[in-house]
């Protein structure tokens, strides 16, 4: 038996059963059993984890008896009778191969004892008991356990943790010595003094090489209760402290990392409507880390903008009500008016039935982000926009094939249908293509070529069998550096094309329309036009009179030529397309110097209809055309002209040479005397009628070059027409008598007016010889008489008639109505009546037909108007 | 008129009634036409010529046209024809048909030289030439 320190007091039980915490939990893991019974030897308490072979665990043995707890060690149960009486056993206990020191002491006041086992196997050879067994029990405990006097003397010390410190060098030292200080404020010595003055104590203390020990100290009491020294356990903390500080390390990781990255978590406390955040969720709303944030309606009202709180305030409430997790993006507004845009996720909390205890989440600054797709989708819009603002169609297909990106326009262009360009396979594109094409195999193998080389750019030009041209670009699309595929651009240039080749037609149009035989040159320029204008060609000229002249009509060899009938509209100058026979139609005026002359008219092919552009080719087409036909007219009438006038050349001459013969023939002879005196006379008759005629051809030359020089010059008098007419017929008498024609005078016996005799008598006369000449010997009539203020001349024939188309040009300069081959006299006579007549005021007006005879009727005021 | 006559076609009545006169007075027998319709009339009724002097602008029927259908009967084709002719183109025209071209105006001797002459060439082929033709 091994007398203790002291028996172990009823309030010493107390302060152990109070004190789990310190040895009861060192206990706890100590390799040995303690129990401690009541008076009636009921377990209390019971600890240690040896001899689990001996009892049940510690919650089945409180409050049993002793002696159940002990069924199977009687003598265990005894001993912790007989401590209870008063008694302080010790014994050993073999329990299979192990064998146990079993000490039971009394516990004073309270009653009951206590029992403790310990496993002394290992020690089993040193057969001591008491202190030392004590000590081999600390020794065992994962602390250091130490005893001091009033001095502070070190009395016992044992543990795991004094090993550094043998108690063979530190009983009997002070604690003084052992810190080498007598400072009071020395923690350590602090609290031991703390103990002495009875006030046990906790606290932690760092030792050297940052080893922690959490520290015990009690005071030591006699029986008697007069505190005699302190009892200190040092159970190390270095494991805790440095569990601690990697907790408090992780706690600001996660706080910097919180805040490098913007996020910030937060607890809405529901039970009580308050709302907390981490430091980062502070600055994320621009408030100090720490701040109030209050209630939930706060946060609400201080930091949300008022059009988005029904919103907030609705999304919160759901997701209280459905318990989900959640996720939502909201704005908020920090006090210095910055609006952020936050993402938000988290979770409800409910308690075990369900009631929401508090929504807990993150918080997420996007607005950089949100900035940045804000912009990123400006761009996309703006490129998209560009893309399809763009009057070029674009593809663009990566290095497998599939189409990565096109344009409305391109579709539209290429006519491919929605459909095939969302399958995004550049082929199914391309087959579409094909039957559009004129050469879909030469495009294909272009298309193909470039897709085998990458790093081509190339230009092309692409013919439709509709005739659009469209303008091929085509490069690479690189991605830094790398080239991920290729950008097609289709631009329709067939409007330029078509302007350029018209534009080259025209050039045409004009150099063939230079030449002066200019009806070939008109339809060389119809057949050039057909592959511009249509199926058919035609031009019509219209005459003076009559219907329109079909000049020329020209097709494609395939098709007929349809000949459209010619609507109003053409036939009065304005150019128009219209409908015939379903076909569309086209027509513009031949104008020349205001007057329209013909029209150029072509039909389209059966499925194409005429537009403003076809309108416009057309027109200027009619209106080279016109140009060319008017210039060529004008140079065939001057040429005519010149003609008329050599012939006129020729016919003066003729007619000169004629008289002249006659009169050398006379003159000659008369001088030779081959003629015999009986003659004579009529010689010199033939003579003097052959001067008179060439006096009056020389002045007949005068008067035209006198009328077509200017004014006429009239010596106005009263003249009397009738009397004008007699004195001519007389005067020609010898003509018409050769003639062979009679001729008649009728009418008024006396017309007067206000005339210019002599050139009354060049009307009368020439209107006279001119019956004469032409009347082919049958009767001639002369009539007169008066229109009111007009006197009005008829001269008839019944002659050979002038045909109808030639009646305009018998009244010109140089014009006969026959070969001038067949009659004699120079033609200018009814030039001259005319000009004279035009100098009266008057008018000539001829009413004839081949065959039928001419009447020429002259219409005179009988009184002169002064203009 | 056995011995043969001259033809003279023109429209100018003093021109042809003055050469007749001529004619006549060199010995010639002759008869006037004022065209070529009335000269083929005239050869009609008379026969033909043996020798004709033609002018060629005239109406109706011109010199060119009358001497077309005068040669057109194959006895006419070695009657000599002379032109007389102020015309610019007479002379070609003359070539053409196959005539001598005397230019209007004309001289005297040159028309009696050519008369001769025709005349004298007629006499030396028997079998168009049955007599003298001088009256």
């Amino acid at each position: 038996m091994v007398q203790s320190e002291g028996a172990v007091s009823g309030g010493a039980r107390e302060r152990i059963q109070n004190e789990k915490s310190g040895l009861g939990a060192i206990l706890a893991h100590a390799p040995a059993l303690i129990v401690a019974v009541d008076g009636s030897l009921r377990v209390e308490q019971a600890g240690g984890r040896a001899l689990r072979s001996l009892t049940p665990g510690p919650m089945e043995m409180r409050g049993r008896l002793a002696s159940d707890v002990f069924r199977r060690r009687p003598e265990l149960a005894r001993m912790l009778e007989a401590a209870a009486a008063g008694e302080d056993l010790t014994s050993m206990i073999r329990v299979d191969e192990r064998r146990f020191v079993a000490r039971a002491l009394p516990l004073e006041g309270a009653g009951g004892a206590v029992l403790v086992c310990l496993d002394a196997t290992e020690n089993y050879e040193m057969q001591r008991y008491g202190e030392p067994e004590l000590r081999l029990l600390l020794k065992q405990v994962p602390a250091s356990v130490w005893a001091t006097d009033k001095d502070l003397r070190i009395t016992h010390i044992a543990g795991q943790l004094a090993e550094r410190f043998p108690a063979a060098d530190v009983v009997g030292k002070t604690l003084y010595d052992l810190v080498e200080t007598r400072d009071p404020t020395h923690p350590l010595i602090a609290h031991h003094l703390e103990a002495l003055a009875g006030a046990p104590n906790h606290f932690r203390f760092e030792g050297k090489g940052r080893e922690f020990f959490d520290v015990h100290i009690e005071p030591r009491r006699s029986t008697s209760g007069e505190i005699v020294g302190c009892l200190a356990v040092a159970v190390s903390a270095t494991d805790t402290v440095r569990r601690e500080e990697e907790l408090t390390e992780s706690r600001a990781r996660l706080e910097e990392a919180q805040r490098v990255a913007h996020v910030g978590c937060w607890t809405w406390d529901l039970i009580h409507d308050r709302v907390d955040g981490s430091d980062e969720t502070y600055r994320i709303f621009g408030v100090e880390p720490g701040t109030n944030f209050g209630s939930f309606k706060e946060v609400l009202e201080r930091f949300f903008l008022p059009e988005d709180r029904p919103h907030v305030e609705n999304v919160f409430s759901n997701i209280i009500r459905t318990a989900g997790p959640y996720r939502t993006d909201y704005r908020i507004i920090r006090p210095d008016g910055e609006v952020r845009r936050l993402h938000a996720r988290g979770q409800l909390v409910s308690d075990a039935h369900g009631r929401p205890l508090r929504l807990v989440g993150c918080t997420i600054d996007v607005t950089e982000r949100w900035n940045a797709e804000q912009e990123r989708e400006r761009s996309l819009s703006l490129l998209r926009a560009t893309l399809e603002s763009t009057a070029d169609g674009l593809l663009v297909v990566d290095r497998k094939g599939t189409i990565t990106a096109f344009n409305q326009r391109f579709a539209e262009m290429w006519r491919i249908p929605p459909r095939v360009l969302e399958s995004y396979e550049d082929a199914a594109a391309l087959a579409i293509a094909d039957d559009q094409l004129q050469d879909p195999e030469g495009f294909r193998t272009r298309v193909r070529d470039l897709y085998d080389q990458p790093e081509i750019e190339s230009y092309d030009a692409v013919a439709f069998k509709d005739g659009r041209v469209f303008e091929r670009y085509s490069r690479p699309q690189r991605l830094g550096g790398e080239i991920v595929g290729r950008v097609w651009s289709f631009r329709d240039v067939t409007v330029r094309e078509q302007l350029l080749k018209r534009v080259l037609l025209l050039a045409d149009a004009s150099r063939l329309l230079a030449s002066l035989d200019v009806e070939p040159a008109m339809e060389a320029v119809a057949h050039l036009a057909i592959p511009f204008l249509g199926e058919s060609c035609a031009l019509d000229l219209f005459a003076a009179e009559g219907g329109p002249r079909r000049l020329f009509a020209v097709s494609t060899e395939r098709v007929p030529p349809v000949l459209p009938v010619l609507p109003r509209a053409a036939l009065a100058g304005h150019p128009l397309t219209f409908e015939d026979q379903g076909r569309s139609c086209i027509a513009a005026p031949l104008v020349a110097r205001e007057t329209l002359i013909g029209a150029l008219s072509f039909v389209a092919a059966v499925d194409r209809r005429y537009g403003p552009d076809d309108l416009e080719l057309c027109e200027e087409l009619a209106r080279r055309m016109s140009l060319a036909y008017d210039n060529a007219q004008l140079f065939r009438r001057a040429q005519e002209a010149l003609d008329a006038r050599d012939e006129f050349i020729c016919i003066a001459a003729h007619e000169l040479r004629g008289p002249a013969t006659s009169l050398r023939l006379a003159i000659q002879s008369l001088r030779e005397g081959r003629l015999s005196p009986a003659t004579s006379p009529k010689v010199l008759e033939v003579c003097d009628r052959q001067v008179k005629q060439m006096t009056n051809f020389v002045e007949e030359l005068l008067d035209v070059s006198r009328l077509r020089s200017g004014a006429v010059h009239l010596d106005l008098e009263q003249v009397d027409l009738a009397e004008v007419m007699r004195d001519m017929a007389s005067r020609m008498s010898a003509d018409l008598s050769r003639s062979g024609s009679s001729l008649s005078i009728a009418g008024d016996a006396r017309l007067v007016g206000t005339w210019d005799r002599f050139k009354l008598e060049q009307v009368v006369g020439n209107l006279l010889s001119n019956a004469i000449k032409f009347g082919a010997g049958k009767p001639i009539e002369i009539i007169d008489h008066a229109e009111g203020s007009r006197a009005i001349l008829t001269v008839r024939d019944h002659g050979m008639g002038i045909p109808v188309d030639r009646q305009a040009a018998i009244f010109q300069p140089f014009e006969r109505a026959v070969s001038s081959r067949h009659y004699g006299g120079l033609g200018l006579g009814l030039y001259i009546c005319r000009r004279i007549v035009d100098a009266f005021g008057g008018e000539i007006h001829l009413e004839s037909a081949p065959g039928q005879g001419s009447t020429f009727r002259v219409e005179l005021p009988t009184q002169r108007s002064e203009q | 008129m056995n011995e043969g006559w001259i033809l003279v076609v023109d429209d100018d009545p003093d021109l042809r009634d003055l050469i007749v006169l001529l004619l006549t007075g060199e010995g010639y027998r002759s008869i006037s036409a004022a065209d070529g319709q009335a000269a083929l009339e005239t050869i009609a009724a008379h026969g033909c010529p043996r020798l004709i002097l033609l002018d060629l602008r005239m109406p109706r029927m011109d010199g060119e046209a009358f001497s077309q259908a005068f040669r057109s009967c194959a006895e006419h084709d070695r009657v000599p024809i002379i032109i007389l002719s102020g015309d610019c183109i007479g002379r070609a025209t003359a070539a053409r048909i196959g005539a001598s071209f005397l230019a209007k105006p004309v001289d005297l001797h040159a028309l009696l030289t050519a008369v001769d002459g025709s005349h004298a060439s007629l006499l030396s082929e028997p079998q168009r030439a049955p007599a003298a033709a001088r009256e």
